[in-house]
């Protein structure tokens, strides 16, 4: 109560001198200017003197001191407990470019919570911010906080927060607004909103705008916790302007709610048991993994599981499920192809376990995308379908990443790593002596297979290895060379996917070397994902490496002056085909379904005239750049150059020219 | 209240058919030889792989090709009657074998390599005709070229269709002449860069 009472009388102290301040000030100006006005045509240029340089201007001159201009040395600001709220959630970091609608809290990151724990990390741009978060959850399991303006920045951050929202990756945002309209600056009534989280509301988890610090403990708490409690997804806290910068006693009293984050869901007992038996009894059964391994442990559960039934594996890729070079790894079909989805072992398959699959619907069935679209059943029409996702237990309704519904047989609402321990136990269980032989037979070709995929992949690779512009198949090769003898990690490859070698050429074994997509399949994510996956490789001594698009760049290339100023070591080479390739593609459908045929297809979709000079662009971001290269003789010294500078902790960028993919 | 209901089953089974006969009319074939997994080992369009030898050059005859999916030789695992019925056989044969008459166009590598490029097959198959993540390799040693050709004006998947108006036989024969003159890779032993 007391504290109540202090806040009001502080309070109404400010708005009685704001606004006596500024009609004074008002006055003070127009007496001020007339006078002059009236003096200086009497006066010779040789009477003119320099005037005094003033500490304070006349508007300002008129305007009593406040009662109190300082803090007192029994209170403290109350963004200095929330900054005690962050520090008890354990951020590393918090990324922010500044704004003034939380400029107390920042001055109380950087002196009160002495920039430690978390640390301020500068940002040329909000969608950059929160792509860095996203890309940090998913190399280290921690989700990075972010600051921005409510309005302004939040616009900014939109894009990359649907992202993470689609990806279920979480992030952790604070957005600053002066929610009080009779204290507010000029500029903090075109920053400020009503309700700052209602534009992202539909692809947030949980949101609040706290009217205390009280209740700002509670909120901030139960933020992580909600964020971190599968199906996991960014949250918002608004943070009013006065609650940050008021003053508290230090004796206030708050306290900090004890965080305990909930135990994911694990699969009904019976359920499990039934998916287990079904699993056992089927000839052909196919894992199908996507987002299973949600901590480095997933990986070595989908192996066990896998090898007890000898079962084939597709890795659909959102995170890194299965080991690339495992014999059980079926994801690449043996010919020409390449990722995402191997539908000759989806079509040979009589039981097909999802774990985690945002689409399952595409898994089993193919659209045809021509001028009439079509649909056909891939997998068997009798093949059994189990699901095991926590996207069964939560869904939005506005936004459509929820994709289109599958039919399944058996549908276990529940986190896919947390129960895989009891399905592997149930199938272990229920194998008997003849099954096992089965098993056995059944592994031992699709080793087979998976080995033939393997030297496809390379015998594919082949072609075209000494063109120019470069292959993407040369450009993965040549990187794969110079990293395969670290402890790498591929922190981003978004929107090509280098053409998908790195999974087919590369041998990924560790949860933290392939970081999935984007989510959302908003561009822009690469560049500021990988940058934020590399600054959480860095505590690690990994090597980060980025497989970066030329379109992607574009978007928010400052990302890579924060990775410069902050040392974040990263090697970023480009697949430059000069383009916003996918969507030439998109065009070309089109102009041939219209029967004008695809010579204009590149208007609107090129990068070129003049061709971007992304090493000169980088450059002046403070980052070593070499390039463009577009002969692949050139590329190895190159690469091993800036091997050489990542080393030494700095990002480096690599820009080669490609072909498109 | 009966005529109604048997006028609304009436257009369901309409609808229901022509709809289904939308996706029947050109890529049935194609269909049946991808669910039935005679692309793991054939590749997708039947032009061989690894595994097994390309189902589109020297095709045997309907009968002798049903008669070797019912009793295979080597290590192709046989298709009963009950798993691939011979109507669904003929529709695969179809699919490998485009009745389409053999043209003789004298094809000019110089000139393909331009149409290839203006008419954006490079997008998807890469530069060279190599390949990439949205298309397969076109060449070396490209398929037939009626069953480039077929394929060019008929496609299935996500291919734009190149009608005669936007590419020209002579065009697409040019296309072929290039696709052919690609130069074959090194052998992998021979590149370092690719070794596992």
């Amino acid at each position: 109560m007391t504290e109540s009472s202090d806040s009001k009388e502080a309070s109404i102290e400010r708005r009685k001198f704001l606004q006596h301040g500024t009609l004074a000030g008002a006055a003070a100006l127009i007496g001020s200017s007339g006078s002059e006005k009236s003096h200086s045509q009497e006066v010779s240029e040789a009477d003119i003197q320099r005037p005094v340089a003033p500490v304070i201007t006349a508007e300002d001159e008129a305007s009593p001191p406040a009662h109190a201009q300082v803090i007192a040395a029994d209170e403290r600001a109350g963004s200095d407990f929330m900054v005690d709220v962050i520090k008890s959630l354990e951020f590393d970091y918090i990324c922010a470019n500044p704004g003034s609608s939380f400029r107390g809290l920042h001055e109380s990151i950087i002196n009160y919570g002495g920039n430690e724990s978390p640390e301020l990390i500068t940002c040329c741009h909000e969608e950059s911010s929160v792509a860095m978060a996203h890309g940090y959850f998913k190399a280290e399991g921690k989700p990075l906080a972010v600051m921005a303006h409510g309005t302004v920045g939040l616009q900014h951050a939109a894009m990359a927060i649907y992202n993470a929202w689609c990806d279920r990756v979480p992030v952790y945002l604070v957005l600053g607004n002066h929610n009080d309209a009779a204290l507010r600056r000029a500029a903090e009534w075109y920053h400020g909103v009503q309700d700052a989280a209602d534009m992202v509301r539909d692809y947030v988890k949980w949101d609040d705008t706290p009217w205390s610090l009280e209740h700002f403990a509670e909120s901030a708490v139960r933020a992580y916790k909600v964020s971190m409690t599968p199906p996991m997804a960014p949250v918002v806290l608004v943070l009013d302007g006065h609650l940050q910068e008021g003053p508290i006693p230090l004796d206030s009293g708050l306290s900090i709610p004890k965080l305990t984050i909930p135990t994911p869901p694990q699969g009904d007992s019976g359920a499990v048991e039934e998916a287990a038996r079904m699993l056992v009894e089927a000839e052909f059964p196919v894992l199908v993994a996507d987002r299973a391994a949600r901590t480095p442990a997933g990986m070595s559960l989908l192996v066990e599981l896998a090898e007890a039934l000898q079962a084939a594996v597709i890795d659909g890729g959102s995170r890194l499920n299965f080991p690339t070079r495992h014999p059980l790894n079926q994801t690449h079909r043996a010919g020409n192809g390449a990722p995402p989805i191997n539908r000759e072992i989806i079509s040979q398959a009589d039981v097909i376990l999802g774990l985690e699959v945002m689409d399952f619907w595409s898994t089993v069935n193919s659209l045809r995308d021509q001028l009439h679209r079509s649909v056909s059943r891939v997998a068997k029409p009798d093949a059994k379908l189990i699901s095991i996702s926590t996207g069964d237990l939560y869904i939005r309704s506005n936004y459509q990443d929820f994709r289109r519904m599958q039919e399944v047989d058996l549908a276990i609402a529940a986190d896919a790593e947390a129960t895989m321990p009891a399905l592997i136990e149930a199938v272990k269980r229920l194998t008997t002596r003849s099954r096992r032989q089965v098993f056995e037979e059944r592994g031992q070709k699709l080793s087979q297979a998976s080995r033939l995929a393997d030297e496809n992949a390379r015998l594919a690779a082949s072609y075209a290895f000494n063109a120019s512009p470069v292959s993407t198949a040369r450009l993965c090769s040549e990187i794969w060379s110079k990293i395969k003898n670290e402890d790498w990690s591929l922190v981003s490859s978004y929107y090509s996917d280098g053409g998908g070698w790195p999974r087919r050429l590369w041998d990924f074994n560790k949860s933290y070397q392939w970081l999935g997509h984007a989510g959302g399949g908003g561009i822009g994510y690469g560049a500021p994902a990988s940058v934020g996956g590399a600054l959480a490789n860095r505590r690690h001594g990994r090597f980060s490496v980025a497989i970066q698009t030329d379109g992607d760049l574009m978007y928010a290339p400052g990302v890579l002056w924060t990775a410069a100023h902050h040392g974040i070591p990263l090697l970023s080479v480009m697949n430059n085909n000069r383009s916003y390739h996918m969507e030439v593609m998109h065009v070309q459908r089109m102009c041939n379904a219209r029967n004008r045929g695809v010579d204009r297809a590149h208007i609107g979709n090129e990068l070129g005239d003049p061709n971007i000079d992304y090493a000169q662009m980088v450059k002046g971001l403070g980052v070593y750049t070499e390039g463009p290269i577009d002969k692949p003789a050139d590329l190895g010294p190159a690469l091993e150059r800036a091997v050489a500078v990542v080393k030494r902790g700095e990002p480096a960028l690599v820009d080669v020219v490609t072909q498109v993919r | 209240m009966e005529r109604t209901h048997l006028m609304l089953l009436t257009a369901i089974l309409v609808f229901g058919m022509s709809f289904s006969m939308v996706f029947a009319q050109d890529n049935n074939g194609q269909i049946h030889y991808l669910a039935s997994g005679c692309a793991g080992c054939h590749g997708n369009q039947g032009e061989g792989d690894v595994l097994g030898p390309s189902l589109t050059t020297g095709m045997l005859s309907l009968a002798r090709f049903v008669a070797y999916v019912r009793e295979p030789t080597g290590s192709m695992p046989p298709y009963t009657e009950e798993i691939l019925s011979d109507s669904i056989l003929d529709e695969i044969y179809d699919f490998l074998t485009p009745n389409i008459p053999q043209q003789v166009i004298n094809g000019r590598p110089d000139i393909g390599e331009q149409v290839y490029r203006s008419k954006g097959c490079y997008q998807c198959h890469a530069n060279e005709g190599q390949g990439g993540a949205q298309g397969p390799r076109l060449g070396p040693d490209p398929v037939s070229f009626p069953r480039f050709s077929w394929y060019a004006r008929n496609p299935s998947g996500g291919m734009p269709p190149y009608t005669e108006s936007v590419l020209s036989d002579q065009e697409l024969a040019d296309i072929y002449a290039f696709l052919e003159s690609r130069p074959e890779p090194l052998p992998i032993q021979e590149i370092p860069l690719l070794a596992p």
